[in-house]
C-alpha cells in the first residue's frame, strides 16, 4: 500500500516560490499569470454577455444599441472560445476529497445584473463614462478575486461550478455539466492555477 | 514473466494523462504540470506503450546496490512503497494534488531535470519518468525556425519528447530501465537514510570498531552515496556474521594490504582520511588477480 508521501517541494505557480527564492529561481512572477488573465477575461466578458444583451435591449440609441450587442457576442464568443480551446488540452484523473455546488454565489452574482434596470434609456457620455467605470471596477474584481470562476453564461449553458478539494491542501473550483460526488474520479483539464474544467458527460 | 512487475503486465494507458516536469531546487527538487494537446497526449501515450513493451521483453533483476545491470536485457525492480513514500522525486511524479501549472512564462530558467507521464490505473497513479531535459535550449548565437511554406522563428521555448522512458514509478515500487538514472533519482530518499545506522551497527555487531568509528561511519554516509550503498550491500548480503578479525587479517595479507591501516587490535579502524578503504575491505572488493599478483579493486560485482 501507498505510504504517505513527502510534499513535493513548491514549483512556480500559485504555491510556488515568491519574492528572493522566485528571482533566484527565474520565475518571471508577474508574467506568469499572463496566460491565465487572458483565460480570466475572456471568462470575465462571457459572464456579461447577457448583460449586454439586455442593456442592448433597453438602450434606444443606435451606436449603443450596435455596441452592446457587439460586446454581447463578443462575449458569448469568447466563453465558447475558452471552452473549445481548453477541449482540445488533454485531461488528468483526481480524486476529489470534497465538492461543494458554488451554484448559490451565481444567484449573488446577478446582482450586478440590474445595472441595466437601474439605467437610462439615452444616457449621456457622463453616463456611459460611468456605467464604463462601474463595469471595470467589476472587472478588476472580478479578475483578482475566485469570482472568476461564477459565470451566469456558463450556467445558462448547463455548466455547474463546484468548489473542490484535492489531496491534502489543494483547493479551487471545478466546472462540469454534471453531477459530482465526494471521493470520485474526475477526468479533468486545468484552465488555469485554480479552476478545472470536466468535459465529461460520465456520471461520477 | 517480467511484464507481472508490480502489475504492469495489465496496464493500459489511458487517455487522460499529465506531463510533469521536474527541476533542482535548493537540496531538492520542485516540479510543475505542463497542459499538452490532444497530438502531443497521443505521442507520450505511444512512448508509455513502447516502454511497457520493453519491459515484457526484459528480464527482471531485484535491485541491490552491488548489481550491474545488462541493460539491453534485464529490467531493474524495487518493491519498496517505503522507498517510494520517502522519494522526492516520488511526490513530484505521482503528486496527490495538482502541481503549479508551467507555461513559457513560468518555466523556471534552472534546467529540467526530467519529465514524466502521470496516469491514473486501477490500482494507483503510475507514472513514466525519462531522465532529461525536455527543453531544448537555444544557445547564444542560434535560433529555432519551422518550415511550412516559409520559414518562421520559433517563439517559445521549444521541447524535445522521446519515444521512451527510463523509469516506471509506482506507489508499490520502482521499475527501471536504466540502474544510473535509478540510482540518480532515488540516492538521497530518507528510507535509505534511515538504514545507515542499522547498516553500521550490523557491521559493528559482529566485527567491533575501534573507539567512535561506527559513529563516523555513519555519519560519512550520511551524505555520501557511494559509501551507502556499499554499507548497504554489506548488509544485505550478511556475510560479516561469520566472519572473524583473524578472517581479515588473513584476507588483508592475502591482497597485499597492511594490517595496521585497517585494524587496531581485533577491531576495525576507520579512517576518517580515507573513508572507503574499509568498507572496500568489509565488502569484498579487494581481491588478487586470478592469474597474476595484481591488485584490483571491484567497483560492481555480479553473484556466479
Amino acid at each position: 500500500m501507498a505510504q504517505e508521501r513527502v510534499p513535493p517541494s513548491a514549483g512556480p505557480g500559485a504555491n510556488g516560490p515568491r519574492g528572493k527564492d522566485a528571482a533566484s529561481d527565474g520565475y518571471a512572477s508577474r508574467r506568469e499569470r499572463a496566460s491565465d488573465l487572458i483565460v480570466e477575461l475572456a471568462l470575465f466578458m462571457s459572464s456579461y454577455a447577457p448583460l449586454f444583451a439586455i442593456l442592448a435591449i433597453r438602450f434606444r440609441s443606435t451606436t449603443l444599441i450596435v455596441a452592446c450587442a457587439a460586446l454581447s457576442a463578443a462575449g458569448f464568443a469568447a466563453g465558447a472560445a475558452v471552452l473549445l480551446r481548453f477541449r482540445q488540452v488533454t485531461g488528468s484523473t483526481w480524486t476529489v476529497r470534497t465538492v461543494e455546488d458554488r451554484g448559490g454565489e451565481v444567484a449573488g452574482y446577478l446582482a450586478t445584473y440590474l445595472l441595466p434596470f437601474v439605467t437610462v434609456t439615452e444616457p449621456g457620455v457622463r453616463d456611459i463614462v460611468g456605467y464604463a467605470l462601474f463595469l471595470l471596477v467589476i472587472a478588476v474584481i472580478y479578475v483578482r478575486s475566485s469570482l472568476v470562476q461564477i459565470n451566469p453564461t456558463l450556467y445558462l449553458f448547463g455548466w455547474r461550478l463546484y468548489a473542490i478539494e484535492i489531496g491534502d491542501g489543494w483547493s479551487g473550483y471545478l466546472l462540469a455539466r454534471r453531477p459530482l460526488r465526494k471521493g470520485t474520479d474526475v477526468a479533468a483539464v486545468r484552465m488555469t492555477e485554480r479552476l478545472f474544467v470536466s468535459y465529461s458527460s460520465r456520471r461520477s | 514473466m517480467a511484464g507481472g512487475v508490480l502489475g504492469l503486465d495489465e496496464l493500459e494507458v489511458p487517455e487522460e494523462l499529465s506531463l510533469i516536469v521536474a527541476w533542482r531546487q535548493r537540496e531538492g527538487y520542485a516540479g510543475g504540470e505542463v497542459r499538452v494537446v490532444a497530438g502531443v497526449a497521443s505521442y507520450l501515450r505511444e512512448a508509455c506503450e513502447r516502454t511497457l513493451e520493453q519491459i515484457s521483453e526484459r528480464e527482471p533483476r531485484v535491485y541491490t546496490p552491488e548489481m550491474q545491470l545488462e541493460e539491453d536485457e534485464e529490467l531493474l525492480v524495487l518493491e519498496d512503497a517505503e522507498l517510494v513514500g520517502d522519494s522526492q522525486i516520488a511526490a513530484i511524479v505521482l503528486p496527490t494534488e495538482p502541481l503549479p501549472i508551467i507555461n513559457a512564462q513560468s518555466l523556471p530558467r534552472r534546467p529540467l531535470q526530467l519529465y514524466a507521464v502521470r496516469i491514473r490505473t486501477e490500482n494507483g497513479d503510475v507514472a513514466f519518468v525519462r531522465k532529461t531535459n525536455p527543453h531544448t535550449p537555444i544557445r547564444a548565437g542560434r535560433m529555432f525556425a519551422l518550415l511550412g511554406n516559409t520559414l518562421s522563428r520559433i517563439g517559445g521555448p521549444v521541447f524535445g519528447l522521446d519515444n521512451h522512458f527510463d523509469l516506471i514509478v509506482t506507489e508499490r515500487g520502482v521499475v527501471a530501465l536504466r540502474q544510473s538514472y535509478f540510482e540518480l533519482l532515488f540516492r538521497e530518499t530518507p528510507a535509505l537514510q534511515r538504514h545507515i545506522p542499522e547498516w553500521v551497527n550490523a557491521i559493528d555487531a559482529n566485527v567491533p570498531f575501534a573507539g567512535d568509528g561506527a559513529a563516523r561511519l555513519a555519519e560519512r554516509a550520511a551524505t555520501d552515496g557511494r559509501l551507502r550503498r556499499r554499507l548497504r550491500s554489506i548488509a544485505e548480503r550478511g556475510h560479516l556474521s561469520t566472519v572473524t578479525a583473524d578472517q581479515i587479517r588473513k584476507h588483508l595479507q592475502d591482497v597485499g594490504l597492511s594490517e595496521s591501516a585497517f585494524l587496531d587490535g581485533d577491531q576495525l579502524l576507520y579512517d576518517e582520511a580515507n573513508p572507503f578503504a574499509l568498507v572496500y575491505l568489509l565488502n569484498e572488493d579487494f581481491f588478487q588477480g586470478g592469474l597474476t599478483d595484481a591488485s584490483f579493486r571491484s567497483d560492481r560485482k555480479s553473484p556466479r
